[in-house]
């Protein structure tokens, strides 16, 4: 077990200094104004120039930059914002992380909770119009990306409005619970779609095998061999489509953090761009980078403790 | 004895795109308590269908079992809903598979497996279950036993596997133990090993054994009465003994001379069947061996031969037996 988090640490820590080397990179190369410039404004005056570049250590050549970032970053400092003086990248992004977990959380487990169950009902019901209907279902929600749900949302506002029926709010995450609905469903559409027909694939497959004859013949009920017998093996692949799909997850985050004005770290990153703030973009892109990598060794965990076979040594 | 389990006139038919298969084609035979019966034949030729269709194991559709009766213990099995049908196996018959590395389920204990049908069937709590398991793995003849219900399938044997689904299917007691080519999967001398643990503890716990092979050795060894299947069909139905002395149907004959014999003389060619089963789609008119066979004659292109007493117990679907 110790061993395995170890190879997994330093995997981590390999992602980390691709991800921000590369990131680096692009701020560093890209044809951006003097961002000591843009600080200081009409304050501009030499010496205060070379104080305030001194204070970001823009001075130094890219390497020591780069290495003072790295630095920084092992002791948990994502370093100064570009474009609010004064502001660390740790301020900025501090909230919008518990915010984004808790977007992405919710839609995770709204997606397995959906898709899961839906893709078993359809594989017990193969070929029938019931596996047909909830499949193109699901198809549409996985093949259709939030951003032309939304439109059709508000279509259904609209309609709603119109006749006088409640809505829910899609603007104002901090608000209350009613105001996060919205935007954790439509996070949780595609990948409750990917997992429905997943679900679906791998169930069939399970119910063809011989441990399921085993158990029928044992005079098992039907549900005890469904959902305890063939449910617990369709769960191995399951897990394992479930680590990879959330860059997925991430990457719609960014989208309906930034349609919906939900203060996560995807909007941050966001903003970052249009306000050529590399600090904070880097920052977030560290911060994404390593959750992903910290859930999939979370799925791993799960992986081997559901599969016997794979028990981490 | 009396009669365990009486099975007249089975169907079994997969209903497929391509058409109908009449898998099992009205096959009848009678077991009794505590017997051996063995069943041969080729690949396709229907004994694991006949198997699970006593079972009720196939799905339906594609699957569509239909028969006069399969009498068990006085119960018709064909008239049964599921229910009563789940109280029966696993508890009153049992089978055992093929293929010991996939039977089993991967993600649970094999104690865990073996006490679960107890539990259910026996009405005994988890402790109690558990070390039925325990005692039924010992008798299966597993080392360390308590030890072992703790290990999950993968880290045993093929051998040992096929071991602990005997000892799933024997823990309840069954008086009916369906065994589908138990033994194919293994190397022969652990084929060896688990013959002779079938054959001691169907004796101890006096249960009958249906044996599917398609090993006429195995039946050699093992069984009392024969049953000899030929594309859906019953062809040959006779004790062991009579079986090798005087089998009756040509198929019968012709399977017995394609066996090599330690006793022949030495550079003795094998005489293979020439030919190949009919594809069941198209099954011809007549005698279904009839093309493969070397005492055919006009009538058996015609007509299909029933099953009929050619001998003191001994029947065979053949207008020229012997």
């Amino acid at each position: 077990m110790l061993r395995f988090f170890l190879r997994r640490l330093i995997g981590l820590l390999f992602v980390v200094i691709g991800v921000t080397f590369v990131t680096y990179a692009m701020g560093y190369l890209a044809p951006n104004q003097d961002p000591i410039a843009a600080l200081l404004g009409q304050h501009n005056t030499p010496q205060a120039y070379a104080t305030l570049k001194h204070e970001y250590g823009l001075d130094k050549p890219w390497y020591i930059q780069y290495g003072t970032f790295l630095l920084n970053l092992a002791h948990g400092n994502l370093g100064l914002s570009y474009r609010y003086p004064g502001q660390s990248v740790n301020d900025f992004i501090g909230p919008a992380i518990a915010i984004s977990i808790q977007l992405g959380l919710s839609a995770l487990i709204l997606a397995l909770v959906l898709g899961i169950p839906s893709g078993i009902i359809a594989a017990l019901r193969a070929n029938t119009w019931v596996d047909t209907s909830l499949m193109s279902v699901m198809l549409f929600f996985y093949a259709v990306p939030a951003f032309v749900i939304i439109p059709f949302y508000q279509v259904l506002i609209d309609i709603l409005v119109a006749n006088n029926l409640p809505t829910l709010p899609v603007q104002g995450w901090s608000e209350g619970l009613t105001y996060k609905i919205v935007p954790v469903v439509i996070l949780a559409l595609t990948s409750m779609g990917y997992f429905a027909r997943i679900s679906r694939t791998v169930m069939l497959e399970v119910l063809r095998q011989d441990y399921v004859r085993t158990a029928r013949s044992k005079g098992l009920s039907e549900r005890r061999v469904i959902y305890l017998h063939a449910f617990r093996n369709a769960l191995l692949p399951l897990l394992s489509v479930i680590g990879p799909s959330l860059a997925f997850l991430v990457s719609g985050a960014f989208v309906i953090e930034d349609l919906f004005n939900i203060p996560g770290v995807g909007g941050a990153a966001i903003q970052a761009v249009a306000n050529r703030d590399w600090p904070v973009l880097q920052g977030t892109v560290v911060v994404l980078a390593v959750a992903v990598v910290i859930m999939n060794i979370v799925v791993d965990i799960l992986y081997s403790v559901a599969d016997p076979r794979i028990r981490i040594q | 004895m009396t009669d365990l389990l009486t099975v007249r006139d089975l169907h079994t038919t997969f209903h497929t795109r391509a058409g109908d298969v009449p898998a099992v084609n009205g096959v009848s035979f009678t077991m009794r308590e505590g017997e051996t019966l063995g069943i041969v034949g080729e690949s396709g030729s229907g004994k694991s269908v006949t198997a699970l269709s006593i079972m009720r194991l196939l799905p339906t559709p594609p699957a569509e079992i239909t028969g006069q009766e399969v009498l068990f213990a006085g119960q018709d099995l064909l008239e049964m809903s599921q229910d009563q049908l789940r109280a029966l196996r696993g508890n009153k018959m049992a089978m055992i598979f093929q293929d010991p590395m996939t039977s089993l389920n991967p993600v649970f204990k094999v104690g865990f497996q073996i006490a679960e049908s107890v539990r259910m069937h026996m009405n005994l709590g988890p402790r109690d279950s558990w070390n039925r398991a325990v005692e039924m793995l010992d008798k299966v003849g597993i080392p360390n036993a308590a030890r072992r219900a703790n290990d999950y399938p993968h880290e045993f044997s093929g051998g040992m596997r096929q071991r602990v689904m005997i000892a799933i299917a024997l823990s309840c007691n069954p008086s009916l133990l369906i065994a589908d080519e138990p033994t194919t999967a293994l190397d022969v001398t652990i084929q060896a090993q688990i013959l002779e643990l079938m054959r001691a503890l169907s004796k101890e716990f006096q249960t009958a054994v249906m044996l599917i092979t398609h090993d006429l050795g195995v039946i050699a060894g093992m069984a009392q009465q024969v049953l000899v299947m030929y594309a859906g069909r019953l062809v040959e139905a006779t004790d062991t003994r009579t079986l090798f002395a005087k089998p009756a149907h040509p198929y019968t004959q012709a399977l017995l001379h394609s066996i090599p014999r330690m006793d022949d003389a030495q550079n003795e060619r094998l005489q293979p069947i020439t030919g190949q089963p009919p594809d069941l789609l198209k099954m011809p008119v007549g005698c279904s061996f009839a093309p493969r066979c070397p005492k055919a004659q006009a009538r058996c292109q015609r007509e299909t031969p029933p099953l009929v007493e050619v001998g003191a117990g001994q029947r065979a679907a053949c207008f020229f037996p012997y």
